[in-house]
């Protein structure tokens, strides 16, 4: 009896055992790791000093390889979006017509806003793009949080480095600075909302800064979120884009 | 004095042959001083034409954010009220009265692609009855196309429509970013294309009505720039600071040519170069008179002597010699002015084809360059060619008045 409580003690005291970086992505991988999701969404956008607000709501479909956005705001009603993979078709309701976005264009922002047509398409894991290194702890919002700095190890990842702070109970970055090569700060996210749907944690409120754009940002807030329910893969056609 | 000039005149005829090549030379130098006056003007005369019907007119107002970021032409900046601002200079005195045209532009850049060809390519997009007159493209358009007097038509340069492949009746997609920050498209159909010879249209404009680019940027009944044209360009500085006072508005930018972009520089520039360059010239070339004029004067010694002998003052030797290089100026500078008339008259129909030369220059310059001679710039060469023979005929002038009247006569 004597060697058990001795024995747990001992257990006990010794050391957790330590989270290296990549399994702290690979924590933040499986918060995505949903097969297909369905979503209502909004952006609101703020330009300049004069708050111009345009506000967009879209519907949006992805099996995780492939997403359909439809706007169904008044002024973009009808626009949709197709990303398959890498490569995004945009439809323009009032020409009828397809536009293949590719190249430099995709680091345009999506309708105007500050996220751009790139980080909307990133869908590979951070693990397959990034090398990553626990710089230290903070406090974000009273949450303790990983500071993970990453560097990119392929040509395609959309920024070369990126600092995150992950929340260590929830594995989601709270937030989020975006580097290039440089070192210019390209982009800052923050997340203000996190809910937990089934098993998996989602971001459904944040903001995003394109620092290359004097005082704009974007808050995008996401909705009626559902997770692997059924999506008819005949939705990611350029049939059913034209539709 | 009467007898100065006779002999003067007297003396010149002595030794034809050297007065001949006097004579020719200032000839020759006002001949290309002229010459390359008339090019001059003419080669600058064509940059400020295409320069301000493309870019800027006479006068441009715009806002005060889009001048912070003009080399990016932005079309998120705009000025909402158009028409009540061009009511107001129409009907402001010292400004309607010079007016000659106002007119509503858009102009911003696209990247246009066809079956994998991309290349950038700006867009002009204005009134279509203001635009004939102002880029006068309608008056290249090839034979078998149209002007685009109607919605979702476009008129395209013939090298850029090359390059991708389009023709006329082609439909093409110009995508862009919108006064929103959003990507929007909107499709047109080559009415035409167009041929300038200046390769800076040529390679890369389209022209679309601004009713179409309103649709395609989300810009309501804004517009980017208003472009003034006046009665005269030269006045663009006086009347743009009038226009200054008369608006309110504190956000909007008002600009004549002149401040406008590298062209307005080089220009002014240029032209400051160039009459150093046509004085130096004309030096170089009188120099001959004055080379002649030290050998006459060694070789007239005992003359001069003798002269001075029988009561001819330092004065009336000195006048007598430069007289007789300024005749050789004039003479010379006025048979100048008949060839480089002539020469000027005959270019100014048949102008200097630098198409060849041209194909890589983007300078927004005809391809064929129409020397401009006036009577004043006439007036001033022949007064240059005169004037710099005097200039250097002084120093032998005064050689001979100086020289002593028994060393003179003694000489051999």
């Amino acid at each position: 009896m004597h060697f058990r409580i001795l024995f747990l003690l001992l257990a006990a005291s010794l050391p957790a055992r330590a989270i290296d970086g990549k399994e702290i992505l690979n924590r933040i991988d499986r918060n995505n790791g949903w097969k297909t999701m369905t979503s209502r969404a909004s952006m609101e956008i703020m330009i300049d000093n004069e708050v111009r607000t345009k506000t967009m709501t879209i519907t949006g479909m992805s099996d995780g390889n492939r997403s359909l956005v439809t706007f169904t705001n008044p002024g973009d009603e009808g626009t949709r979006y197709l990303m398959l993979g890498k490569d995004l078709w945009i439809y323009f309701p009032e020409e009828n017509d397809v536009v293949k976005i590719s190249g430099h264009m995709l680091k345009e922002g999506m309708m105007g806003s500050d996220v751009s047509y790139e980080d909307a398409l990133e869908a590979d894991q951070l693990t397959k793009k990034y090398d990553v290194v626990i710089s230290g702890d903070t406090l974000i919002d009273s949450a303790e949080c990983y500071v993970l700095t990453l560097t990119a190890v392929v040509k395609d990842a959309p920024y070369y480095r990126r600092v995150m702070c992950v929340d260590k109970k929830r594995f989601v970055p709270l937030t989020e600075e975006s580097y290039a090569k440089s070192g210019k700060l390209l982009k800052t996210v923050r997340v203000l909302e996190i809910r937990k749907i089934g098993t998996l944690y989602y971001p459904v409120k944040i903001v995003m800064k394109n620092t290359l754009r004097k005082n704009s940002r974007t808050v995008f807030t996401s909705s009626d979120i559902v997770f692997d329910g059924p999506v008819d893969p005949q939705l990611f056609t350029m049939r059913n884009l034209r539709r | 004095m009467n007898y100065i000039f006779s002999l003067a005149f007297r003396n010149i005829g002595r030794n034809r042959r050297r007065t001949f090549l006097a004579i020719l030379s200032v000839t020759l130098s006002i001949t290309f001083i002229l010459f390359m006056k008339a090019f001059v003007t003419g080669f600058i005369d064509s940059i400020v034409r295409n320069y301000t019907r493309q870019e800027c007119g006479h006068i441009r107002i715009t806002t005060k954010k889009f001048m912070d970021r003009a080399d990016f032409l932005p079309v998120s900046t705009s000025i909402a009220n158009p028409d009540s601002i061009e009511q107001l200079l129409r009907t402001t005195p010292q400004i309607g009265e010079h007016l000659s045209l106002v007119t509503d532009r858009f102009v911003f850049g696209v990247l246009l692609s066809n079956h994998g060809a991309t290349k950038p390519a700006m867009a002009i997009a204005g009134d279509p009855k203001n635009e004939k007159e102002l880029s006068m493209l309608y008056k290249s358009i090839i034979a078998g196309g149209r002007y685009c007097d109607g919605s979702r038509e476009m008129i395209m340069g013939y090298r850029l429509a090359k390059s991708l492949n389009y023709t006329t009746g082609d439909t093409v997609r110009v995508m862009t970013q919108g006064a929103d920050f959003a990507l929007h498209m909107r499709k047109f159909v080559i009415t035409g294309l167009f041929r300038t010879n200046i390769n800076a249209f040529d390679e890369r404009i389209f022209q679309i009505g601004i009713d179409d680019a309103r649709i395609l940027l989300r810009s309501g009944n804004e517009t980017q720039q208003m472009i003034i044209f006046l009665d005269n360009y030269k006045s663009a500085d006086l009347v743009a600071g009038r226009i200054r006072n008369v608006l309110a508005d504190t956000t909007l930018a008002v600009s004549s040519w002149t401040t406008y972009g590298t062209y307005a520089s080089i220009v002014r520039m240029s032209g400051r170069i160039y009459d150093f360059l046509y004085l130096f010239i004309a030096l170089l070339g009188t120099f001959i008179i004055s080379n002649i004029m030290m050998m006459v004067v060694l070789e007239r010694k005992k003359e001069i002597g003798i002269l001075k002998s029988m009561g001819m003052k330092r004065r009336q030797v000195m006048i007598l010699f430069l007289t007789e290089g300024v005749i050789m100026g004039i003479l010379g500078s006025f048979a100048g002015i008949i060839i480089g008339t002539l020469l000027n008259a005959l270019l100014s129909k048949t102008g200097i084809d630098f198409t060849a030369m041209m194909s890589t220059v983007t300078m927004p310059m005809d391809n064929i360059i129409y020397p401009k001679q006036d009577l004043l710039s006439t007036f001033e060469m022949f007064m240059i060619g005169a004037l710099v023979s005097g200039i250097v005929s002084v120093l032998p002038s005064r050689q001979a008045a100086q020289l002593n009247v028994v060393d003179a006569i003694k000489s051999v």
